[in-house]
């Protein structure tokens, strides 16, 4: 694994309270209107949150995390939930790799799986024709039955 | 714990306005701003972080006529200010009445964790989980599920290969995930907090 860059790195000691006070308010006045800061430290929190979740924390950063993201009864509670989610998604059976499908028919099948009506339609359609073509073909062959 | 927002509506329209002028943009203002101000209140490890956005709220409200005359600049960033005052308030207030070290806090928060796991209980929380999934679109549901999927010796290069597909780098990856995982969480909290009561 690459380790964070350097600016995610400067962030997740931000997130760990191991900045001074004026670098945090610097940081935190930003993260209100600069709406590209503010994602690049949801994604640092993201990341912050995944190691802890899954023990790669070193020892010091776990202290600092559960003092950061402990602190009240919400935040614990979300922390279990996100911990849920994962032991649920690592339960799960594989399923065929995400990257199995190329991307453009991947996105593609995604926006047909969330409209059925338009799956279903098309698959009418389709059957539809299928049984026009048998019809004709063999009203096209009887013809020829008689004149034999 | 949250408490009731004493903002009146005069106030609250005012804050609108200074927003920004159009109404229906200043009201996705003030929600992104509610949570930015309470991730700031997390931040600084306060404990009571979405009652003390809405004592920020109500104290920007109490002055906010004469702001609109008087201030210059973003008024996020005065949102910012009183935030931050807040801040060193309650950490005076937390050195006056608690005598414990960080390192108590620590493990406090450690048997904390342990308790609120063993309250709550997992039946409940897997229930409401499967619940919330299905609540998802299947886009959203199959992403979360990818992500968090395989064992911990695959997953980074399993995270790289999921960001490559959809044309993402693995920081907007992260986020999108982080959105879904938002959205999941509030429902599945919702979900308990109904458990909860029908106790």
């Amino acid at each position: 694994m690459n380790g964070p860059s350097r600016s995610e790195e400067s962030l997740r000691q931000f997130l760990l309270g191991k900045v001074d006070d004026a670098e945090r308010e610097r940081i935190e006045s930003r993260s209100l209107i600069d709406p590209q800061l503010k994602e690049q430290l949801l994604a640092a929190e993201q990341s912050l949150i995944d190691d802890y979740l899954e023990e790669r924390l070193t020892a010091d950063h776990r202290e600092s995390f559960l003092l950061q993201y402990g602190a009240s009864y919400r935040q614990r509670r979300k922390l279990r939930i996100a911990k849920s989610i994962k032991e649920y998604a690592e339960a799960q059976p594989v399923t065929a790799p995400i990257d199995a499908m190329p991307n453009v028919i991947r996105r593609r099948w995604f926006r047909l799986e969330a409209k059925p009506k338009l799956v279903w339609g098309v698959a009418a359609i389709l059957i539809v024709a299928l049984l026009l073509v048998v019809w004709l073909q063999s009203r096209r062959s009887q013809p020829d039955a008689q004149q034999q | 714990m949250a408490r009731d927002s004493v903002t009146n509506p005069d106030g609250f329209d005012e804050i609108l306005a200074w927003l920004n002028p159009n109404r229906e943009l200043a009201g996705t203002m003030y929600v992104q701003l509610r949570h930015d101000v309470a991730r700031i209140f997390l931040w600084n490890r306060c404990s009571d972080p979405e009652g003390l956005t809405d004592e920020v709220f109500d104290r920007v409200a109490r002055k906010v006529h004469n702001l609109r005359q008087t201030y210059n600049g973003d008024p996020r960033l005065f949102f910012y200010g009183v935030a931050r005052n807040l801040v060193k308030e309650t950490a005076k207030k937390v050195k006056t009445y608690a005598s414990f070290d960080d390192a108590g806090v620590t493990l406090r928060a450690r048997a904390q964790v342990e308790v609120d796991e063993e309250e709550e209980s997992v039946q409940a929380r897997e229930h409401c989980l499967q619940l919330c999934l299905n609540k998802l679109n299947s886009e959203q549901r199959r992403l979360i599920l990818e992500y968090y999927a395989m064992d911990e010796q695959g997953k980074i290069s399993h995270r790289v290969r999921i960001a490559r597909q959809l044309g993402l780098s693995i920081e907007t990856l992260r986020v999108r995930i982080y959105r879904i995982r938002v959205t999941l969480e509030e429902c599945i909290e919702r979900c308990l907090d109904r458990k909860d009561i029908n106790k």
